[in-house]
């Protein structure tokens, strides 16, 4: 069963792209550092360029880049429901299912 | 089914005890600290310059004793207390030959930092990408060798460019015995054969010396990774 990753950026209610957004967990093309205390999510871009990334990057605790990136695969492979819908940072709801991440941004050319 | 993602990190720290109130550490030059050795012995890759120093590098000061007056103004305090440790300002930092030099505070009133001896200072690479990421395992394009002492393994390129991924290990020339031994060790772990939580293959963390069995004691002397 496909899994879908949902990110909230603003805490107010998002109503403009790059705000919210859901990607399958089969569009990770992988999770890479981008500073002390951020980390970047590359996925499948939705404009179908293929060439430019999406990103989201969630902001965290300095250094931690290693719980952060095994936190999220144990959500992407996470067995223990069957729900298809995971929230992984939601600003909006202060809901940051990973310990020590704090923020999220969401980037996409589409 | 289980996705597979590969951990790399790249090492890059080292760490010196002050034996005297001196400004120069040397970071580089050196076999042994480049690459060094894994776990907080060498970097990967030599510190290019100041610049690189600067951007790129972070240095902390752990400080043995109390002192007074001995960091600048930019500091949140002028003294320093024991076990304590300070986060250099990167104005303070430049490299000098093979030397990484701090400024003290009568060369630098605002950066400087006066080091007294049983300091402890840490230089380390801060990760970004292209130093610490984890891959798909199911994006492996190959494993082979880039010269008789360097095995790449390459990896679709994340962000979809036509230039790959890469994570090349640096070896000793055996005759593709090493080889052998990395192509056998991605070959498992892109067929999803290694029983984890579920949480992220630790592939090769030299930062942390963190390395799996079956690629410790090889004889791998360096990773590096290359992100496009």
């Amino acid at each position: 069963m496909e899994r879908y990753l949902y990110f909230v950026k603003t805490t107010d209610a998002p109503d403009a792209t790059q705000e919210v957004a859901l990607y399958p967990t089969s569009s990770v093309t992988a999770i890479e550092a981008a500073s002390a205390t951020t980390t970047d999510i590359l996925l499948v871009p939705r404009d179908g360029s293929g060439t430019t990334e999406d990103k989201v990057t969630l902001t965290h605790a300095d250094l931690d880049h290693k719980n952060v990136i095994n936190a999220l695969v144990a959500m992407i492979n996470a067995q223990k429901n069957n729900d298809p819908f995971v929230v992984v940072a939601d600003a909006q709801n202060s809901i940051f299912n990973i310990n020590g991440v704090t923020a999220v941004s969401i980037a996409s050319t589409d | 089914m289980k996705t597979n993602f590969l951990y790399f990190r790249e090492h890059g720290k080292l760490s010196f005890i002050a034996t005297a109130a001196q400004t120069n550490f040397t970071v580089k030059g050196a076999t042994t600290l480049v690459p060094g050795g894994f776990g907080g012995l060498g970097f990967a890759t030599a510190i290019a310059d100041s610049t690189d120093l600067k951007n790129n590098h972070r240095v902390t000061i752990t400080s043995l004793a109390d002192n007074v007056g001995n960091r600048g103004s930019d500091y949140a305090s002028a003294n320093s207390t024991a076990g304590g440790t300070t986060i250099l300002e990167p104005e303070a930092l430049t490299i000098s030959s093979n030397d990484m030099v701090i400024a003290n505070v009568s060369g630098d009133a605002q950066e400087g930092y006066d080091i007294k001896v049983g300091d402890i200072v840490t230089v380390e690479l801060i990760p970004v990408k292209g130093n610490l990421g984890a891959f798909r395992a199911d994006r492996l394009l190959s494993v082979h060798a880039n010269s008789d002492t360097a095995t790449e393994v390459t990896f679709k390129a994340a962000d979809g460019s036509a230039a790959d991924d890469t994570v090349t290990f640096t070896h000793a020339d055996d005759d593709g015995v090493t080889f052998r031994a990395i192509a056998n060790y991605f070959a498992e772990a892109a067929s999803g054969n290694f029983v984890n939580s579920g949480a992220c293959t630790i592939a090769f963390d030299g930062q942390a010396d963190v390395i799996p069995q079956e690629l410790r004691g090889i004889g791998i002397t360096n990773m590096l990774l290359a992100s496009a």
